[in-house]
């Protein structure tokens, strides 16, 4: 019951770190410097890909979206079959949905350790400081073999920057609307076997905007809306810190990587656009006050040899703290002020599983994961939760490799939900050079939170302690392909893919008496839909992307539609000019309706946002003096939703208007 | 220089502040069946139908908080019209929020509840946290401005005991009364049987604490009377004594001012938690209040979350006193106003917490012994030397609701009922809004029943499902069907449109109509 301390895992892992690099350094003299140069360790995924060579999903690298102010939402939601749903404007929440899921039913992962919120389920994007984040690993579909609990919809990897063997320099800063302002530092460099890289990150808005108020429109045509149609987002501040520290060591035996990857966030909690009255209901003085530290232990034993088929060990500690206060009692109610902790100590060994040499087709990797979660609160009281896996995944190839066949088992075992034994498979067949087809059967599961079981009983609210765990399974299928002609200087890449879910017992919390709120399971549902992606690259100078998703869920004893996602999204980009002196960027998303309750007979309204950037880099113009100190100097210019539309992906939360910001951003 | 110039204005608009979103953001609402109307927001408030034209009728929009006059005649309501209530609600020149921080207290604006006839045309909206009761035009939905005062001097109130009502000696004209009043309880201990404190506001001595939680409004014999149900605290439900608010509405040449009562300008309950204000007029022509007290009840449901005593008490309004109180135990009523047959012999409520109706038997008021002197009320279940009992179904009796075959069990879904009667007073309906129900119960008043009507004159005739039970198995579909309202008329007769028409809660807020006695041919 008690948590695992966050000061002696983080000292334990530093020791080792210490223990392992002083014995490393005694090697490094007869280890030739280049032996260690080329190495990346980045657990079994290969780079530049997918870890699953048959699962649909995209690698988005940041490095491609430079000095386009871009937040992790922002990026994620240019992707296909992935809706973010955002709770406000800069530095407010936002979360993931993948295929229809809800936040809770995607894995998110950094560097391969789970990140989600054991607590409440999801993840908020906005605690996530892209300038730290050197790509995204998207995978839609069933994750369940690889991440075990809550990869229903998909999973979402932050890769975070890492040493890489070379001196790396880099400052940006931006200020824009609402006062907000951020801007972040990272360097990593090498000294003999060892290579570090450090970031830091901060963000601050004031973060209030004017909002339209909804106006609702009946089957006869009569409007009713809030006097004055307008307010103003108050309390809305926030100031938010992030670091990362990656450390790494070669030695003879292979490698020792440590990552760090920390978030403290602190603001107002201005809560619901939900009443009458010039402010709307809003709550003025509420604060929430968050941090999260997410240690990571390595070893990688290649014998100094980048290999992918290494043997991994690795360990992890994951500390969360969540204090929301508001000081406004209600009646004579004592102020609220809510704490969690939650602690996650987790292992996590993996290997190649040696094969006879008939078996030369077939490469097969098991994994052992164990983790630890405890959770203190005072409100919900203290509990916790052993979760441990056996899977083993496998790769065979046929037919002159054109035919890949990816099987899949985890046996999984969670504390009070028992074992479960979830078998995959998936198939790549490549059917000509540039056309491959992809299909894929996966299973998922979730279990539930810990708010979801033990949430408090305050008598309109309480949790469920007799919840099932929701179960799933998906297929999919489609076709990618890439075609180059005119001398490669036309590039068309495409992904057009169907998919099917049926989700049994997914977990919704829903009114269980007129005045209580719980959550339940709800019976078996169905999501599928269609995905589009296609890329075009022309020369140097112009990038067009275009990702679009139609969507349809249905839940099974009533016919009626889930609620919370759009049936469909649609994302157009437009990149001109050369990369490494100029672009400008015009974006538009269209989204439609999106149903605000089950049944669907709310609707908010479809709508086309438009934004752009333009961004010059004085370091790619000759004769500035720039070139020759920096490898990129860039200087942006951003709007967003220029047409001024009134945004809301939640009938609850408004977001902001038009806005714009300027920045900076350096490499050297 | 140019480039300097450029990046100081490319900086000015970067801090400049954003758009203001300037397209209204318009919510679609659509059907969820033919015979439901969408309405803004969830869980309608309040609906009353028309006296003067029983195919009208006024629902009170929670959010946006609105009055829509809705059209009854067809087989779905239709909305004529919709009066949203601005952020200066009782239009004293100041916004609510803005106005109630000016008078020390949190920034407030009203939350809409309960609505009911005050006078022919004149409809009263109870609306808590700001805590007032808006006049409201039954032919618009708009608000009405009508006299208010403060309490005027030599009254036994003071008007800094009401610090949101105009300035002692001046009369404005406001579309409200204040309900934020200095409560002086007579027994000055809570639900918990912990002491009032001083409130320093209202007085330097004696326990007293601010109303809150307005609920129903009634006018009778010149005199507004409005309940106020007083929560202490929500997380360990406690309440403050009830108090009913009295207020003088016309003096006695007809003349129309709101303002406290000179002598009694407030009514302690016994029972805690008045929620329902009824005026009764008895077949002698006896006009009395008639209060119902829900008792100290949770957040929660079921025979748990009720940790009082309820009661109806009736007041004299002439007297401006509590004359009579008939116990109903631990039953927690619901909030709706009583509903009382045409004949005027039986009163039913509905249950906060259970699937269960109440009765009392309003024969037991004609007693005009009830009306003399200044003694204690006299408590009507049978005990009392001389007076009947006038519970017909009460806590230890209820009239209990048959379970939904196909709903929840009861562990899950203890019920919440509201109750009706039709024009005839002959029967009676009622929603449950956990299982979905309504239910019929036949009233046989004929002949002369014995006081109190016996039992076996209500007899149960069927339940049908008219929503989705209150479980997951029910999402999407229409669920949570609360205030139940029957038009007056002889259906295919009067009218040929439904008869009843109901408040469903989920998925987003309708009102239905139903044919309950109006069959089609």
């Amino acid at each position: 019951m008690h948590s695992p301390p966050l000061a002696p895992t983080l000292l334990g892992s530093v020791l080792a770190w210490g223990a392992f690099s002083a014995s490393a350094d005694a090697r490094a003299v007869a280890t030739p410097p280049d032996a260690t140069e080329e190495i990346r360790v980045e657990g079994s995924r290969p780079e530049g890909g997918l870890p699953d060579p048959t699962a649909f999903g995209d690698v988005l690298r940041v490095d491609d979206f430079e000095a386009e102010g871009k937040s992790l939402a922002d990026l994620l939601s240019e992707s296909a079959g992935v809706f973010v749903r955002r709770f406000g404007g800069p530095g407010d929440s936002s979360e993931v949905s993948i295929r229809g899921s809800s936040a809770a039913q995607v894995a998110v992962t950094i560097n391969g350790v789970r990140a989600d919120s054991a607590f409440r389920g999801g993840f908020d994007l906005s605690r996530i400081c892209l300038p730290l984040i050197d790509r995204v690993e998207i995978q839609r579909g069933g994750g369940a073999i690889r991440e075990g609990s809550g990869a229903v919809g998909g999973t979402v990897n932050l890769v975070t920057r890492a040493p890489d063997g070379q001196d790396h320099r880099r400052v940006d800063f931006s200020g824009g609307s609402f006062d907000t302002y951020q801007g972040s530092v990272y360097l990593s460099e090498r000294a003999a076997a060892s290579s570090y890289a450090l970031g830091y990150c901060g963000f601050g808005t004031e973060g209030d905007f004017r909002f339209s108020r909804p106006v609702y429109r009946g089957p006869d045509g009569v409007e009713s809306g809030f006097t004055p149609p307008e307010a103003r987002r108050i309390n809305n501040d926030r100031v938010q810190h992030g670091a990362s520290l990656g450390l790494e060591r070669s030695t003879g035996l292979g490698s020792l990587r440590f990552d760090d990857f920390f978030v403290y966030s602190a603001g107002g909690e201005p809560g619901i656009d939900c009443c009458g009255g010039v402010e709307a209901g809003q709550n003025s003085e509420a604060r929430s006050r968050d941090w999260t530290n997410l240690a990571q232990l390595r070893w990688r034993f290649d014998g100094g040899e980048a290999r992918a088929d290494a043997v991994e060990v690795g360990l992890h500690h994951r500390y969360e703290v969540h204090r929301f206060r508001d000081p406004r009692p209600r009646f004579e109610d004592p102020p609220v002020d809510v704490r969690q902790r939650i602690s996650t100590l987790g292992a996590r060994v993996s290997g190649p599983v040696p094969l006879p040499a008939f078996a030369q087709s077939l490469a097969l990797r098991a994994n052992l994961d164990f983790d630890w979660y405890a959770l203190t609160s005072r409100e919900a009281g203290d509990h916790s939760r052993g979760v441990g896996a056996f899977a083993m995944t496998g790769e065979w190839t046929g037919f002159g490799r054109r035919l890949l066949l990816a099987p899949g088992l985890r046996v999984d075992w969670s504390e009070g939900f028992g074992v479960r034994a979830l078998p995959a498979l998936g198939l790549r067949v490549q059917a000509r050079e540039n056309l491959a087809v992809l299909a894929n059967v996966t299973p998922a599961f979730r279990i539930p939170s810990f708010d979801e079981l033990f949430h408090p009983d305050e008598g309109f609210i309480r949790g469920n302690p007799d919840l099932e765990a929701e179960e799933a399974w998906e297929f999919d299928a489609g076709f990618e392909y890439v075609h180059a002609f005119l001398h490669g200087q036309v590039e068309v890449r495409g992904m057009l893919g169907y998919f099917y879910r049926d989700i049994d017992d997914s977990i919704v919390w829903v009114l269980v008496s007129d005045r209580t709120l719980e959550p339940r399971n709800t019976g078996a549902a169905r999501v599928q839909g269609v995905e589009l992606s296609t890329r075009l690259g022309v020369g140097d100078n112009l990038r067009v992307s275009f990702e679009h998703t139609e969507l349809r869920s249905r839940r099974q004893a009533t016919g009626e539609d889930l609620a919370g996602v759009p049936e469909r999204e649609s994302h157009l980009r437009v990149e001109l000019g050369p990369t490494d002196l100029w672009k400008w960027v015009v974006e538009t998303q269209y989204t439609g309706e999106i149903r605000v309750n089950e049944g669907g007979g709310r609707r908010l309204p479809s709508r086309t946002v438009w934004n752009t950037s333009v961004a010059l880099n004085l370091a790619g113009i000759p004769g500035t003096g720039f070139a020759a100190d920096f490898e990129r100097f860039w200087l942006s210019l951003d709007f967003q939703n220029l047409g001024d539309v009134a945004l809301r992906d939640t009938l609850a939360f408004p977001q902001p208007g038009r806005s714009v910001s300027l920045g900076f951003e350096v490499h050297w | 220089m140019r480039r300097r110039a450029l990046l100081l204005v490319l900086s000015a608009m970067a801090c400049a502040g954003g758009g203001d979103s300037g397209d209204p953001l318009l919510v679609e609402d659509q059907p969820l069946s033919p015979d439901c109307l969408p309405v803004a927001g969830d869980f309608p408030s309040g609906l009353v139908v028309s006296q003067s034209d029983p195919a009208r009728a006024a629902l009170v929009q929670f959010q946006p908080p609105a009055v829509a006059i809705l059209d009854l005649a067809g087989e779905r309501p239709a909305i004529l019209q919709v009066e949203g209530i601005p952020p200066d609600s009782d239009s004293d020149g100041v916004e609510d929020a803005l106005r109630s921080a000016q008078a020390g207290f949190f920034p407030l604006n009203p939350v809409m509840g309960a609505i009911g006839f005050g006078e022919p045309d004149l409809l009263l909206l109870s609306a808590s946290n700001y805590e007032e009761v808006l006049f409201i035009d039954e032919q618009t939905g708009g608000r009405v401005g009508l006299p208010v005062a403060n309490a005027a001097s030599g009254a036994v109130a003071e008007s800094h005991h009401y610090p949101l009502l105009p300035p002692a000696g001046e009369v404005h004209v406001r579309t409200a009364v204040s309900t934020k009043a200095c409560v002086f309880p007579e027994v000055p201990f809570d639900s918990a049987g912990e002491a009032v404190g001083v409130e320093p506001r209202c007085d330097p001595v004696r326990p007293a604490f601010f109303s809150n939680l307005t609920a129903g409004a009634s006018i009778a014999a010149g005199h507004l009377f409005v309940a106020t149900s007083n929560l202490r605290s929500s997380g360990d439900p406690r309440y403050y004594p009830g108090s009913v608010l009295v207020f003088d509405w016309r003096d006695e040449v007809g003349d129309l001012r709101v303002q406290p009562d000179l002598q009694v300008p407030q009514i302690s309950t016994r029972a805690f938690n008045p929620t329902g204000v009824v005026t009764y007029r008895t077949p002698s022509g006896r006009e009395v209040v008639l209060v119902t007290l829900s008792g100290a009840i949770g957040a929660g449901t079921g025979s748990r979350n009720i940790f009082g005593e309820a009661a109806v008490e009736v007041i004299d309004p002439r007297r401006l006193r509590v004359v009579a109180r008939i116990p109903l135990g631990a039953a927690g009523p619901a909030f709706d106003r009583m509903a009382i047959d045409a004949s005027g012999r039986v009163g039913i409520l509905g249950a906060s917490s259970q699937r269960r109706l109440y009765a009392v038997d309003l024969a037991a008021l004609e007693d005009p012994r009830l009306y003399e002197g200044d003694g204690d009320p006299v408590i009507l279940d049978g005990l009392s030397v001389g007076f009947p009992d006038a519970r017909i179904f009460h806590a230890d009796a209820p009239l209990v609701l048959p379970d939904r075959g196909d709903g929840p069990p009861d562990s899950q879904c203890e019920g919440f009922t509201h109750a009706a009667l039709n024009a005839a007073g002959t029967r009676i309906l009622a929603t449950d809004q956990c299982d979905g129900s309504l239910t019929l119960v036949e009233l046989d008043l004929a002949g002369e029943p014995s006081l109190p009507v016996p039992g076996d004159r209500f007899r149960v005739l069927r339940s049908d499902p008219v929503t989705a039970a209150l479980t997951p198995a029910g999402l999407g579909l229409k669920q949570a069907p609360g205030i139940l309202r029957v038009r007056d008329g002889v259906p295919g007769v009067d009218y040929r449109g439904p008869d009843a028409f109901m408040l469903v809660g989920l998925p987003g807020a309708s009102i239905c109509a139903l044919r309950v006695e109006s069959r089609l041919d």
